[in-house]
């Protein structure tokens, strides 16, 4: 006997529901042969998504790879045509994602891409999303013709509806439309684009970015982008409220400019040969800027709203080489109001190397206002004389919080035991430290040398409304150096130490008899 | 005369709400659990529910479980809201890893019921308007349908084909890509 068919009695929003969870549009368009209360179900849905990493021929060997592409581009093409026969209700929602190997021709990518863009237009979705993936050799090297490979995303007027719209293109080379205008597009993701400007008419990505073609743009994200034939890049943007780059570049040095005077939050990840920097933000709130050494930078004005800054410093360096320069620019524009300070600090302090010299010593700015401080240290050598992290807490008196954590770069299978004891006096001078108001501290990844833990003890001597303290040391140094973890804690008044649950990890709380 | 703290008592106690499922068993909840429940929610704003809300849809057994969802991700929501008070992201992040991860062992255990049960807990979800159960019930489903053929969802759901030939034919003409 059959059971009841109790699936088919959940009404038909649920089911709609039901196939939109479903990974792949293949998947809801089957239910369509299971009966007549299933026939026109999926055509409901206003979210259609296609992804060929879901499809089993996809994750086949490359046997056929061509023709599997082919059926794949000719698939959702006829899913599209479809429901744009059905136009009520409409896709809202389009995500097509296409994986492609050798030895499909890049023409057939090409193609089937810009006529998506073309169907996403068309169909007044208001999300987009593109996301491809293309083999290495398909993306450009020297004296590859580039107007056989381009996708040329032009010849339409944009779209008045489209909100969300993010182009994941797999490094293609594309030519960014001319002419285009995207009304209400408020979140734009440009990703693994290979900028292609027509030789003549540069500053595509400008226009594209700019007030007058995205009006009310509030998110930007650029993300492995090549600014290729570009010497700057020019973002004029006012109503843009967070901006994140990451990995962008050029051929050569080109200059960046951003003047967005709405931009709240800004991160800045591996930014490319650089020139000029220059920023007109007055509004800014947060400023992550990571692996980025532009030749010069121009900070307009003050940033008075800053609460959150993350930014890295050289302990050391060569005199004029200027690595801290953009930082500490950063560092002072916003000291008046920053309350979070993030600090990727790199210590490069190798005494066999006369040039190098303490480039951070003098040059920070007093932070009055900061009360969380995080700091990475980046270790290069298993000693540290921490004069860096000295400075930088002696500018930060009103701190609250504080988290020291050590990243080791020296390979710890070359140290022998005597390698964890040291000799070397500590040039940080600790009456200038006063963190009185230190009430929560963390040190982690600590390897158990002398000279961290006697930094260690004098950081927390120097609170007297200490609340909490965790230490964590790393599992891999203390093998090696054999120490007790345990015996190395500093003994601390008004509390007790009781071990966390990670490994090699202690806390210490507050307690009054 | 009442002093501000035990106001405030009394707002808590007041805060309590009663649930009556089909078979009229009444469980009481607290106002943030209950309000996971849109459908109770907006109840509560037009100030109906003095006497308990009667759930005619939803029976005891099934009303229970719900109850258990909502108690669970109405602490997960209070968490998240009192949470942006300490300090260091990388201790938040831990502390917020932590109790994801608990929360998702929490779905992942509570979806481990008969089909039966699973199409209640649906109809339930669907009628109080709870986005999360709905979601995590609905993805059940949709799970056990992904990559298969009609017959085998036919043969799974116990769902009774009743498309002459020629209309299969059709359908299947129509949407030829998707059984490529």
């Amino acid at each position: 006997m059959r059971g009841a068919d109790l699936i088919s009695d959940l009404c038909d929003d649920v089911l709609v529901r039901i196939l939109e969870l479903l990974p792949d549009a293949g998947d809801a368009a089957r239910t369509a042969a299971l009966s007549r209360r299933w026939r026109g179900l999926w055509t409901r849905l206003p979210a259609l998504r296609f992804d060929s990493g879901s499809r089993p021929e996809f994750s086949a060997g490359n046997g056929g790879a061509h023709a599997t592409a082919l059926r794949y581009v000719a698939f959702v093409d006829d899913a599209l045509a479809l429901r744009a026969a059905k136009p009520e209700p409409a896709v809202e929602h389009l995500a097509i994602s296409f994986a492609v190997k050798r030895p499909v021709p890049p023409r057939v990518v090409v193609e089937a891409a810009q006529e998506w863009i073309h169907d996403a237009v068309r169909h007044a979705v208001r999300s987009f999303t593109l996301e491809l993936h293309l083999p290495m050799d398909y993306i450009r090297k020297p004296g590859m013709t580039k107007e056989k490979s381009a996708m040329v995303l032009d010849g339409f007027a944009g779209s008045a509806k489209l909100e969300t719209m993010r182009l994941a293109l797999g490094g293609a080379i594309v030519q960014l439309p001319a002419a285009a205008t995207f009304r209400s597009l408020t979140e734009l993701t440009l990703e693994a684009i290979d900028i292609n400007i027509a030789s003549g008419d540069g500053r595509l990505l400008d226009r594209l970015l700019s007030s007058a073609c995205c009006p009310q743009l509030q998110k930007l994200r650029l993300k492995e982008l090549m600014l290729a034939w570009q010497d700057k890049f020019l973002l004029e943007a006012c109503s843009l409220l967070e901006m994140s780059c990451e990995d962008v570049g050029g051929l050569g040095p080109y200059d960046m400019e951003l003047r967005t005077p709405s931009l709240r939050v800004l991160r800045m990840v591996s930014i490319g040969v650089p020139g000029e920097f220059k920023i007109s933000a007055p509004r800014l709130e947060e400023i992550v800027f990571l692996q980025c050494l532009p030749l010069y930078i121009e900070v307009d004005g003050e940033l008075p709203c800053m609460r959150s800054l993350k930014v890295e410093l050289y302990s050391h360096g060569y005199a004029e080489a200027g690595q801290n320069d953009f930082s500490i620019s950063l560092l002072t524009a916003c000291c008046t109001s920053v309350r979070c300070l993030d600090v990727d600090l790199h210590v490069t302090e190798r005494e066999e190397e006369q040039e190098l010299i303490d480039i951070i010593y003098g040059q920070i700015p007093h932070f009055p206002h900061v009360v969380s401080l995080a700091i990475c240290l980046t270790l290069w050598e298993l000693h540290s004389n921490r004069v860096g992290v000295a400075e930088i807490l002696t500018k930060c008196s009103n701190l609250k919080y504080l988290c020291i954590s050590n990243k080791m770069e020296q390979d710890v299978g070359t140290l022998e035991l005597h390698n964890f004891l040291c000799d070397h006096p500590d040039y940080w001078k600790l009456h200038d430290i006063s963190l009185a108001r230190l009430q929560e501290v963390e040190f982690m990844g600590l390897a158990g040398t002398d000279c961290e833990l006697r930094f260690m003890q004098a950081v927390l001597r120097t609170s007297t409304q200490l609340q909490k303290v965790t230490v964590s040391f790393d599992p891999e140094y203390m093998m090696k150096s054999g120490r007790d973890a345990i015996a190395l804690i500093p003994p601390l008044r008004g509390g007790k130490w009781t071990p966390r649950s990670a490994y090699l990890s202690y806390e210490w709380k507050y307690c009054p008899e | 005369m009442a002093s501000a703290g035990s106001g405030d008592e009394k707002a808590a106690a007041a805060a309590m709400i009663t649930l009556i499922s089909s078979d009229n068993e009444k469980f009481e909840v607290t106002e943030a659990t209950a309000t996971l429940s849109q459908t109770i929610r907006h109840m509560i704003e037009d100030g109906c529910t003095d006497g308990g809300v009667p759930l005619p849809n939803v029976t005891s057994k099934i009303l229970a479980r719900v109850i258990e969802y909502c108690k669970k991700h109405a602490t997960a929501a209070a968490g998240e809201e009192g949470s942006s008070s300490s300090f260091s992201d990388a201790a938040f992040l831990e502390v917020d890893r932590a109790f994801l991860e608990e929360l998702e062992e929490f779905d992942d255990a509570f979806l481990e019921v008969d089909r039966a049960t699973l199409f209640d807990l649906i109809l339930a979800a669907n009628y109080l308007d709870i986005k999360g159960l709905l979601n995590l019930t609905c993805q059940k489903v949709a799970d056990s349908v992904k990559g298969k053929t009609p017959e085998q969802i036919r043969e799974m759901y116990n769902i009774v084909n009743d498309l002459t030939p020629e209309e299969e034919a059709e359908i299947r003409r129509e949407t030829q890509w998707a059984f490529e």
